[in-house]
């Protein structure tokens, strides 16, 4: 089977929330960063990423970029339903003691 | 799928362009590769993690085709080589591969390789910069359906 570059869907369940499914990294990191960009800082932010079957650390650059502007305004990113995969780049960066997870 | 320019059988070696769409492609070419070596679903996704950061970091570093190698080193650790001609000296001091502050937006591709692999080896050259890490890893088990 021939390798194909990454993919990534994210969905809108409700107003304030998005549900990650597939590959964050590099290549799909930015349609993350430009969903969670366009949800604004006007009230916290839930990211489920139950799908997300591989995430670096592109991926964990948008999180924490969105979860320190949130944090300036006084609101949250709320990480929900973490796969293995990101509970795993968590936990060896040490994120996981920082980010709000659900 | 990259560029075969394998040199002898059992590793993998290939070429791929500099852009992020390469990425996802020598991770799928790393993992069918390991999966064929019958190594277990962790010891691949470890794997996959390492090559996405060693490749990520080579694309930003330059424009030009990077080479990547997966090979066995021996019965418990693969090596994944990455090597790639920067545009300019870009590799940071060992000391400082990992964010200041653990919240900080960049810099933790390296870090999280090191703390991955087995060993972490740079050859730092004026036109080409050859990273190679070896990571320890398990073969498949029996019971593995993976």
């Amino acid at each position: 089977m021939e390798s194909q570059p990454s993919r990534l869907t994210i969905e809108s369940p409700s107003e304030r929330t998005l549900a990650a499914a597939g590959v964050v990294d590099s290549h799909t990191a930015g349609q993350l960063v430009e969903q969670l960009n366009e949800l604004g800082n006007g009230g916290d932010i839930v990211l489920n990423l139950g799908q997300v079957e591989f995430i670096d650390s592109s991926g964990l650059r948008a999180i924490v970029t969105t979860h320190q502007e949130l944090s300036g305004h006084d609101h949250q990113l709320v990480l929900e339903q973490i796969s293995e995969a990101v509970a795993r780049l968590l936990e060896i960066t040490g994120l996981h003691e920082h980010l709000h997870i659900r | 799928m990259g560029d075969d320019v394998s040199a002898y059988s059992g590793a993998l070696r290939r070429r791929y362009e500099s852009a992020t769409a390469s990425i996802g492609i020598a991770r799928g070419d790393a993992d069918q590769w390991l999966a064929a070596h019958q190594y277990a679903v962790a010891s691949r996704e470890v794997l996959a993690l390492v090559v996405s950061e060693l490749l990520s970091n080579a694309v930003q570093a330059s424009n030009a085709p990077f080479d990547m190698e997966i090979a066995a080193v021996d019965s418990a650790h693969v090596g994944v080589t990455v090597a790639n001609r920067p545009d300019e000296s870009s590799m940071p001091d060992r000391a400082d591969w990992g964010p200041d502050d653990v919240l900080a937006a960049r810099g933790r591709g390296l870090a999280i390789v090191d703390a991955l692999a087995e060993s972490v080896a740079v050859d730092e050259q004026p036109d080409r910069v050859t990273i190679t890490a070896v990571v320890q890893v398990e073969r498949r088990q029996v019971t593995d359906e993976g």
